[in-house]
């Protein structure tokens, strides 16, 4: 179960970055995809989004970002894991 | 919010002027790669500087496998690892000695190995248990001796594009020892050392130096678990060039004196081990060139401003993770203007991926104009998807002694017909 804080930290930041996502409700349990419509480049575009934010990187080897990607919950948790503790 | 471009990621060592680049567009044709044959050498002398004294320097053919850049990095006196048959044929074609030759990768065919094997190459480097008893009944049947590295995966990855960690990569160090002690019944292999190779694109100079010490320690804790002496250590390498925004230029030479005390103290206890080898491609190649492309088309569509190129990722290469979103070190090269702009350079792909910087800070263009990418001599031009679309690849030129010369024309439509 992800914090409060990580998951309003991910909130701010896909109301930024994506204009139909201003004013709709986003919940623990939407998929990226599916619920808030990102597609392929929205995905890197948040990618990047998080990572300078929050000084970490995305290894496309090492990690299973489809997983990671999958709703705002399980990106909420891998924010709480290493969000304060980058990866390097 | 648009990104600059990290101008200051273009290395000092590229030294072509605009008005050569501007006059090799127009000559040649766009899209074109340009390299600075200087900026090559200054980058192979620095790299030599920094791998410890007497250590040998591999280029990795993979990065660039022109003919033209191989026989200059010949002259300088460098060593090739080859991953294909393909680079393997390459350094033979320009004469290089079979003794300056190593061979990696995961998948050798027979064919392949059999070259490789009959030209009396350094080493193969063998990926796998399987793969050794495959080269030692490939030798058997020439009643050839082959020299063979093994290729060791330690599980601790740490770069950009991981080659440790759980990868297809290499052997686990038990299997190296079992082999080792059973060397004997290899009838046909010598085997000469360790390879390892833990991960490409570092920007980090401690993760060379730490990958370094644990690949020697590992050499030492094999070579005492199988009794067999290792005399040839590849310590791979993995030297980073900064791209994006968010890279840095590394300080290498802080790591420097540690690197070479910590190979001394190994050659010390190892009088043994004649060679310890380093392998670099990106960093060699990587500054030394230029990817110029032209504009097709500018328009703005719904607020944003969207430049057509005539280069995309069709012949930039198709591995950039980023796809656009971080900022790489471009500037408009065919005339001065102050209106900047938020600008999306697209190819002319017909797919949205096609963007080689998105909302990037940049001169608004007209048609016509040329921009430069930097960074742009190592895995763009042969790591590009360049069938897709049916576009042809770009010429290659070389600026040496203040010439410009082609030496890979365009494959052109033409030639895809054929």
């Amino acid at each position: 179960m992800a914090t409060t804080d990580s998951l309003m930290i991910l909130e701010n930041i896909l109301r930024k970055n994506f204009t139909w996502l201003e004013s709709r409700p986003i919940k623990q349990d939407d998929e990226l995809r599916e619920d808030l419509e990102l597609d392929s480049l929205s995905m890197v575009n948040l990618q990047v989004a998080l990572e300078d934010s929050l000084g970490i990187r995305f290894d496309p080897i090492e990690m299973d970002i489809f997983s990671i990607f999958s709703t705002v919950g399980s990106l909420a948790e891998f924010i709480d894991k290493y969000g304060s503790n980058p990866s390097r | 919010m648009g990104k600059l471009p990290p101008l200051q990621n273009i290395s000092k060592n590229f030294t072509i002027p605009d008005n050569v680049l501007i006059q090799i567009a127009q000559d040649y044709g766009t899209p074109i790669y340009v390299y600075d044959a200087g900026c090559i050498n200054e980058q192979w002398k620095k790299l030599n500087q920094l791998i410890p004294s007497g250590s040998r320097l591999f280029y990795s053919v993979k990065a660039n496998p022109n003919i033209k850049i191989l026989e200059y990095i010949q002259k300088m006196g460098g060593s090739f690892e080859v991953a294909s048959l393909g680079e393997l044929k390459a350094v033979l074609s320009i004469g290089a000695l079979p003794t300056e030759i190593i061979f990696v990768g995961p998948g050798k065919t027979d064919k392949a190995l059999m070259v490789a094997i009959e030209s009396g190459i350094h080493c193969v480097v063998a990926e796998s248990a399987h793969e050794i008893d495959r080269i030692n009944i490939l030798a058997s049947k020439g009643n050839k001796k082959v020299s063979v590295a093994l290729r060791i995966n330690f599980n601790r990855g740490k770069g950009a594009i991981s080659m440790g960690g759980v990868t297809q990569f290499g052997m686990e160090p038990e299997i190296a020892i079992r082999v080792l002690a059973n060397s004997a019944s290899y009838k046909q292999i010598n085997f000469m050392g360790l390879h390892t190779y833990m991960g490409t694109g570092v920007l980090e100079p401690s993760a060379i130096l730490n990958q370094t010490k644990s690949f020697l320690d590992q050499a030492d804790s094999i070579e005492t678990k199988s009794g067999t002496k290792l005399y040839f250590l590849d310590a791979g390498g993995g030297w980073g060039i900064p791209y994006f925004d968010s890279d840095h230029e590394p300080d290498w030479e802080q790591i420097q004196p540690r690197l070479e005390s910590l190979v001394k103290e190994y050659r010390n206890a190892h009088e043994h081990t004649t060679e310890i080898a380093f392998e670099s491609g990106r960093f060699i190649i990587g500054p030394a060139g230029v990817f110029l492309t032209r504009v097709l088309d500018v328009k703005k569509s719904w607020g944003k401003w969207f430049v057509i190129l005539d280069g995309g990722i069709n012949v930039f290469g198709g591995d950039d993770q980023y796809k656009g979103f971080r900022s790489l070190p471009i500037r408009m090269i065919s005339r001065e203007t102050n209106q900047l702009d938020e600008l999306t350079l697209c190819g002319p792909l017909c797919t949205s991926a096609d963007r080689l910087a998105v909302d990037t800070i940049l001169p608004v263009p007209e048609v016509g104009d040329v921009y430069a990418f930097y960074q742009a001599g190592a895995y763009r031009y042969t790591a590009s998807p360049g069938f897709f679309l049916s576009h042809g690849f770009p010429t290659e030129v070389l600026f040496l002694d203040d010439a410009s010369k082609v030496i890979r024309s365009a494959i052109t439509v033409d030639a895809f017909l054929k």
